[in-house]
Protein backbone atom coordinates (compact mmCIF):
# COMPACT_ATOMS: atom_id res chain seq x y z
CA UNK A 1 0.00 0.00 0.00
CA UNK A 2 1.55 3.44 -0.94
CA UNK A 3 -0.12 6.86 -0.08
CA UNK A 4 0.99 10.07 -0.58
CA UNK A 5 -0.38 13.31 2.03
CA UNK A 6 0.38 16.38 0.55
CA UNK A 7 0.15 19.43 2.93
CA UNK A 8 -1.40 22.41 2.26
CA UNK A 9 -3.10 25.47 4.60
CA UNK A 10 -5.82 26.00 2.36
CA UNK A 11 -6.41 22.31 2.74
CA UNK A 12 -6.68 22.36 -1.70
CA UNK A 13 -4.96 20.41 -3.87
CA UNK A 14 -3.67 23.92 -5.72
CA UNK A 15 -0.79 25.95 -5.10
CA UNK A 16 0.61 29.21 -6.32
CA UNK A 17 3.92 28.93 -8.86
CA UNK A 18 6.96 29.28 -6.42
CA UNK A 19 4.74 27.69 -3.28
CA UNK A 20 6.57 25.39 -1.85
CA UNK A 21 4.90 22.01 -1.41
CA UNK A 22 5.38 19.40 1.18
CA UNK A 23 3.78 16.46 2.76
CA UNK A 24 4.59 13.05 3.75
CA UNK A 25 4.60 9.80 1.34
CA UNK A 26 4.43 5.93 3.40
CA UNK A 27 4.49 2.83 2.26
CA UNK A 28 4.58 -0.76 3.09
CA UNK A 29 7.92 -2.02 2.68
CA UNK A 30 8.90 -4.75 0.81
CA UNK A 31 12.53 -6.58 0.09
CA UNK A 32 12.48 -6.11 -3.60
CA UNK A 33 12.63 -2.08 -2.91
CA UNK A 34 16.10 -1.31 -2.95
CA UNK A 35 15.59 2.17 -3.84
CA UNK A 36 13.24 4.99 -3.97
CA UNK A 37 12.70 8.61 -5.24
CA UNK A 38 9.73 11.09 -4.35
CA UNK A 39 9.35 13.30 -7.52
CA UNK A 40 7.72 16.55 -8.72
CA UNK A 41 6.89 16.55 -12.05
CA UNK A 42 4.40 17.44 -14.71
CA UNK A 43 3.18 15.40 -17.49
CA UNK A 44 0.68 15.91 -20.05
CA UNK A 45 -2.67 13.73 -21.62
CA UNK A 46 -4.45 13.84 -24.20
CA UNK A 47 -4.13 12.98 -27.84
CA UNK A 48 -0.34 13.12 -28.37
CA UNK A 49 2.72 11.39 -27.06
CA UNK A 50 2.79 11.97 -22.90
CA UNK A 51 5.26 14.48 -22.27
CA UNK A 52 7.12 14.37 -19.13
CA UNK A 53 9.40 16.95 -17.05
CA UNK A 54 10.48 16.18 -13.60
CA UNK A 55 11.29 19.28 -11.82
CA UNK A 56 13.28 17.75 -8.39
CA UNK A 57 13.30 15.00 -6.73
CA UNK A 58 14.76 13.71 -3.50
CA UNK A 59 15.96 10.04 -3.21
CA UNK A 60 15.27 8.06 -0.07
CA UNK A 61 18.33 5.89 0.70
CA UNK A 62 16.12 3.41 3.05
CA UNK A 63 12.80 2.15 1.73
CA UNK A 64 12.78 -0.36 4.59
CA UNK A 65 11.55 2.53 6.82
CA UNK A 66 8.02 2.72 4.98
CA UNK A 67 7.72 6.57 5.29
CA UNK A 68 9.32 10.26 3.83
CA UNK A 69 8.52 13.60 4.12
CA UNK A 70 8.83 15.53 1.19
CA UNK A 71 9.57 19.45 -0.01
CA UNK A 72 10.21 20.94 -2.71
CA UNK A 73 10.14 24.59 -4.09
CA UNK A 74 7.58 24.83 -7.31
CA UNK A 75 8.58 27.01 -10.30
CA UNK A 76 7.18 30.09 -11.39
CA UNK A 77 5.51 27.62 -14.91
CA UNK A 78 4.34 25.66 -16.68
CA UNK A 79 0.41 26.57 -15.52
CA UNK A 80 -1.81 23.61 -15.02
CA UNK A 81 -4.50 23.69 -18.29
CA UNK A 82 -6.68 21.85 -19.89
CA UNK A 83 -7.84 22.24 -23.60
CA UNK A 84 -9.48 19.34 -25.80
CA UNK A 85 -6.61 18.21 -26.87
CA UNK A 86 -4.05 18.40 -24.28
CA UNK A 87 -3.70 18.92 -20.39
CA UNK A 88 -0.67 19.47 -18.77
CA UNK A 89 -0.74 18.23 -14.98
CA UNK A 90 1.31 18.53 -12.23
CA UNK A 91 1.81 15.41 -9.30
CA UNK A 92 4.49 14.37 -6.87
CA UNK A 93 4.95 10.67 -7.62
CA UNK A 94 6.67 8.11 -5.65
CA UNK A 95 8.92 5.07 -7.76
CA UNK A 96 10.51 2.58 -6.19
CA UNK A 97 13.44 0.55 -8.34
CA UNK A 98 14.38 -1.68 -9.92
CA UNK A 99 10.42 -2.51 -11.03
CA UNK A 100 9.34 1.02 -10.92
CA UNK A 101 6.29 0.18 -9.23
CA UNK A 102 4.97 3.74 -8.64
CA UNK A 103 1.90 6.02 -7.28
CA UNK A 104 1.39 9.66 -7.48
CA UNK A 105 -0.94 12.66 -6.59
CA UNK A 106 -2.30 14.97 -8.87
CA UNK A 107 -2.69 19.00 -8.39
CA UNK A 108 -2.87 22.03 -9.56
CA UNK A 109 -0.16 24.57 -10.07
CA UNK A 110 -1.33 28.33 -11.54
CA UNK A 111 -1.50 31.99 -10.54
CA UNK A 112 -5.28 31.92 -9.47
CA UNK A 113 -5.18 28.49 -8.15
CA UNK A 114 -7.42 26.73 -10.93
CA UNK A 115 -6.42 25.31 -13.67
CA UNK A 116 -6.72 27.52 -16.89
CA UNK A 117 -9.42 26.39 -19.40
CA UNK A 118 -8.53 26.60 -23.25
CA UNK A 119 -11.99 26.09 -24.17
CA UNK A 120 -12.69 29.84 -22.99
CA UNK A 121 -11.88 32.78 -21.95
CA UNK A 122 -12.91 33.13 -18.02
CA UNK A 123 -9.18 33.23 -16.81
CA UNK A 124 -8.36 36.43 -18.40
CA UNK A 125 -9.18 39.71 -17.32
CA UNK A 126 -10.48 42.27 -18.97
CA UNK A 127 -7.09 43.35 -20.03
CA UNK A 128 -6.38 40.08 -21.61
CA UNK A 129 -4.67 39.13 -18.38
CA UNK A 130 -4.56 36.56 -16.29
CA UNK A 131 -7.14 36.77 -13.28
CA UNK A 132 -5.98 36.69 -10.37
CA UNK B 1 -14.38 17.66 -23.06
CA UNK B 2 -10.88 17.61 -21.44
CA UNK B 3 -8.16 16.07 -23.11
CA UNK B 4 -7.49 14.54 -19.08
CA UNK B 5 -11.08 13.33 -18.98
CA UNK B 6 -10.79 12.01 -22.53
CA UNK B 7 -11.31 7.85 -22.17
CA UNK B 8 -9.26 7.90 -25.22
CA UNK B 9 -6.35 10.25 -23.64
CA UNK B 10 -3.21 8.24 -24.53
CA UNK B 11 -2.23 7.71 -21.02
CA UNK B 12 -5.26 5.48 -20.40
CA UNK B 13 -4.61 3.53 -23.60
CA UNK B 14 -1.01 2.70 -22.50
CA UNK B 15 -2.32 1.25 -19.55
CA UNK B 16 -4.70 -1.39 -21.56
CA UNK B 17 -2.17 -4.47 -21.32
CA UNK B 18 -1.83 -6.68 -24.50
CA UNK B 19 -4.08 -9.87 -25.34
CA UNK B 20 -2.05 -12.43 -25.78
CA UNK B 21 -4.03 -15.37 -28.09
CA UNK B 22 -3.40 -18.55 -28.69
CA UNK B 23 -0.47 -19.07 -25.85
CA UNK B 24 -0.01 -17.42 -22.26
CA UNK B 25 3.09 -15.05 -21.16
CA UNK B 26 4.78 -18.01 -19.22
CA UNK B 27 4.61 -19.96 -22.46
CA UNK B 28 5.66 -16.88 -24.62
CA UNK B 29 8.71 -16.47 -22.25
CA UNK B 30 9.50 -20.39 -22.57
CA UNK B 31 9.50 -19.82 -26.04
CA UNK B 32 11.85 -16.99 -25.96
CA UNK B 33 14.52 -18.88 -23.07
CA UNK B 34 14.70 -21.93 -26.09
CA UNK B 35 15.77 -19.37 -28.67
CA UNK B 36 17.90 -17.82 -26.23
CA UNK B 37 16.23 -14.39 -25.95
CA UNK B 38 16.16 -13.41 -30.09
CA UNK B 39 13.02 -12.99 -31.83
CA UNK B 40 10.94 -10.75 -33.79
CA UNK B 41 7.12 -9.36 -32.43
CA UNK B 42 5.59 -8.97 -35.82
CA UNK B 43 2.89 -7.09 -37.04
CA UNK B 44 0.82 -4.16 -39.06
CA UNK B 45 0.58 -0.39 -37.99
CA UNK B 46 -1.46 -0.33 -34.79
CA UNK B 47 -2.11 -4.03 -34.19
CA UNK B 48 0.09 -3.56 -30.68
CA UNK B 49 3.47 -4.53 -30.72
CA UNK B 50 5.03 -2.04 -28.68
CA UNK B 51 2.18 -2.86 -26.06
CA UNK B 52 3.23 -6.23 -26.01
CA UNK B 53 6.75 -5.17 -26.48
CA UNK B 54 6.07 -3.43 -22.65
CA UNK B 55 4.42 -6.15 -21.00
CA UNK B 56 7.20 -8.53 -22.01
CA UNK B 57 9.48 -6.35 -19.79
CA UNK B 58 7.11 -6.21 -17.23
CA UNK B 59 7.53 -9.85 -17.34
CA UNK B 60 10.78 -10.08 -17.41
CA UNK B 61 12.30 -7.72 -14.85
CA UNK B 62 10.53 -9.92 -12.13
CA UNK B 63 12.74 -12.83 -13.72
CA UNK B 64 15.87 -11.08 -13.06
CA UNK B 65 16.34 -10.52 -16.59
CA UNK B 66 18.20 -7.09 -17.18
CA UNK B 67 16.52 -5.18 -19.99
CA UNK B 68 17.55 -2.03 -22.03
CA UNK B 69 14.54 -1.11 -24.04
CA UNK B 70 15.35 1.52 -27.41
CA UNK B 71 12.66 2.56 -29.62
CA UNK B 72 12.77 3.72 -33.81
CA UNK B 73 9.86 5.39 -35.27
CA UNK B 74 9.32 7.65 -38.40
CA UNK B 75 9.69 10.62 -36.57
CA UNK B 76 13.06 9.29 -35.18
CA UNK B 77 14.05 6.74 -37.38
CA UNK B 78 17.97 6.56 -36.10
CA UNK B 79 19.97 6.38 -33.13
CA UNK B 80 23.25 8.78 -33.32
CA UNK B 81 26.83 7.07 -33.71
CA UNK B 82 27.67 8.95 -29.71
CA UNK B 83 24.64 7.02 -28.15
CA UNK B 84 25.26 3.54 -29.91
CA UNK B 85 29.02 3.84 -29.07
CA UNK B 86 27.32 4.90 -25.30
CA UNK B 87 25.10 1.93 -25.92
CA UNK B 88 26.80 -0.77 -26.80
CA UNK B 89 29.86 0.32 -24.73
CA UNK B 90 27.67 -0.48 -21.32
CA UNK B 91 25.93 -3.34 -22.66
CA UNK B 92 26.47 -6.61 -21.05
CA UNK B 93 26.43 -10.66 -21.32
CA UNK B 94 22.99 -10.34 -18.42
CA UNK B 95 21.14 -7.81 -21.04
CA UNK B 96 17.88 -8.26 -23.12
CA UNK B 97 18.01 -5.81 -25.65
CA UNK B 98 14.22 -4.27 -26.56
CA UNK B 99 14.26 -2.66 -29.75
CA UNK B 100 10.60 -1.31 -31.01
CA UNK B 101 10.58 -0.14 -34.15
CA UNK B 102 13.26 -2.16 -35.97
CA UNK B 103 12.35 -1.74 -39.25
CA UNK B 104 13.27 1.66 -39.05
CA UNK B 105 16.92 0.97 -39.53
CA UNK B 106 18.07 0.20 -43.02
CA UNK B 107 19.47 -3.01 -43.94
CA UNK B 108 23.43 -2.30 -43.22
CA UNK B 109 22.23 -0.39 -39.86
CA UNK B 110 20.39 -3.42 -38.66
CA UNK B 111 23.43 -5.64 -39.33
CA UNK B 112 25.72 -3.48 -37.41
CA UNK B 113 23.23 -3.56 -34.60
CA UNK B 114 22.86 -6.92 -34.40
CA UNK B 115 26.45 -7.66 -34.77
CA UNK B 116 26.93 -5.24 -31.69
CA UNK B 117 24.08 -6.67 -29.90
CA UNK B 118 25.89 -10.65 -29.63
CA UNK B 119 27.67 -10.18 -26.83
CA UNK B 120 23.90 -9.36 -24.82
CA UNK B 121 21.76 -12.35 -23.31
CA UNK B 122 19.07 -11.39 -25.89
CA UNK B 123 17.80 -8.84 -28.68
CA UNK B 124 13.95 -8.97 -29.24
CA UNK B 125 12.44 -6.56 -31.60
CA UNK B 126 9.30 -5.12 -33.26
CA UNK B 127 8.98 -5.01 -36.77
CA UNK B 128 6.19 -4.94 -39.83
CA UNK B 129 7.74 -7.65 -41.74
CA UNK B 130 8.90 -11.35 -40.98
CA UNK B 131 12.39 -12.09 -41.62
CA UNK B 132 14.75 -9.65 -39.59
CA UNK B 133 14.68 -12.67 -36.17
CA UNK B 134 12.72 -15.70 -35.89
CA UNK B 135 9.27 -14.75 -34.95
CA UNK B 136 8.66 -15.15 -31.65
CA UNK B 137 4.73 -13.66 -31.84
CA UNK B 138 2.63 -12.37 -34.10
CA UNK B 139 0.29 -9.64 -33.39
CA UNK B 140 -2.77 -9.46 -35.61
CA UNK B 141 -6.29 -7.41 -34.98
CA UNK B 142 -9.69 -8.42 -34.83
CA UNK B 143 -13.28 -6.85 -33.94
CA UNK B 144 -13.34 -8.65 -30.91
CA UNK B 145 -9.80 -7.19 -29.87
CA UNK B 146 -11.17 -3.20 -30.43
CA UNK B 147 -14.31 -4.27 -28.51
CA UNK B 148 -12.89 -5.52 -25.74
CA UNK B 149 -9.97 -2.49 -25.54
CA UNK B 150 -12.98 -0.50 -25.74
CA UNK B 151 -15.01 -2.14 -22.79
CA UNK B 152 -12.27 -1.40 -20.65
CA UNK B 153 -11.76 2.23 -22.33
CA UNK B 154 -15.25 3.31 -21.92
CA UNK B 155 -17.50 0.10 -20.13
CA UNK B 156 -20.86 -0.42 -21.20
CA UNK B 157 -21.00 2.89 -23.80
CA UNK B 158 -18.76 0.79 -26.18
CA UNK B 159 -22.06 -1.25 -26.85
CA UNK B 160 -23.79 1.90 -28.16
CA UNK B 161 -20.92 4.15 -29.66
CA UNK B 162 -21.11 6.15 -32.75
CA UNK B 163 -19.91 5.41 -34.81
CA UNK B 164 -19.58 1.21 -34.50
CA UNK B 165 -16.07 0.05 -33.62
CA UNK B 166 -16.89 -2.23 -36.90
CA UNK B 167 -17.46 0.88 -38.76
CA UNK B 168 -14.08 2.39 -37.68
CA UNK B 169 -12.23 -0.80 -37.49
CA UNK B 170 -12.65 -1.50 -41.50
CA UNK B 171 -12.18 2.05 -42.29
CA UNK B 172 -8.55 1.95 -40.82
CA UNK B 173 -8.14 -1.17 -41.82
CA UNK B 174 -7.62 -3.06 -38.50
CA UNK B 175 -5.36 -0.47 -37.39
CA UNK B 176 -6.85 -0.41 -33.81
CA UNK B 177 -4.05 2.95 -32.68
CA UNK B 178 -5.99 4.81 -35.42
CA UNK B 179 -9.50 3.63 -34.54
CA UNK B 180 -8.88 5.06 -30.83
CA UNK B 181 -7.45 8.16 -32.02
CA UNK B 182 -10.52 8.75 -33.92
CA UNK B 183 -12.71 7.74 -31.57
CA UNK B 184 -10.60 10.41 -29.19
CA UNK B 185 -11.37 13.26 -31.73
CA UNK B 186 -15.40 11.84 -31.39
CA UNK B 187 -15.21 12.40 -27.59
CA UNK B 188 -13.31 15.61 -27.69
CA UNK B 189 -15.91 16.93 -30.19
CA UNK B 190 -19.14 15.68 -28.39
CA UNK B 191 -19.25 14.69 -25.09
CA UNK B 192 -18.97 17.75 -22.52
Amino acid sequence: MINITISNPRNEMTFFPEEVISGEASWTARGEHKKAEIRLFWYTQGKGDMDVEIIDKMEITYPSLGKANFKFKLPNAPYSFSGKLISLIWAIELIFFPNKESFKVDFTMSPNGQEINLYSNNHLDSNNQLKK
Amino acid sequence: MKAKDNPFSVERVLKINYRLSDIDWDNLIQKLEAQQFRGAIVGQHGSGKTTLLEGLAKKLLPLNHSVKSLRLNSEKPNFSPEFLDKFFSLLNKNDIVLLDGAEQLNFISWQYFKYKVKKAKGLIITTHKEGQLPTIYNCKTNYQLLNDILFELIGSQATNIKPSSKELFDKHQGNIRDVLREYYDIYAQFFH
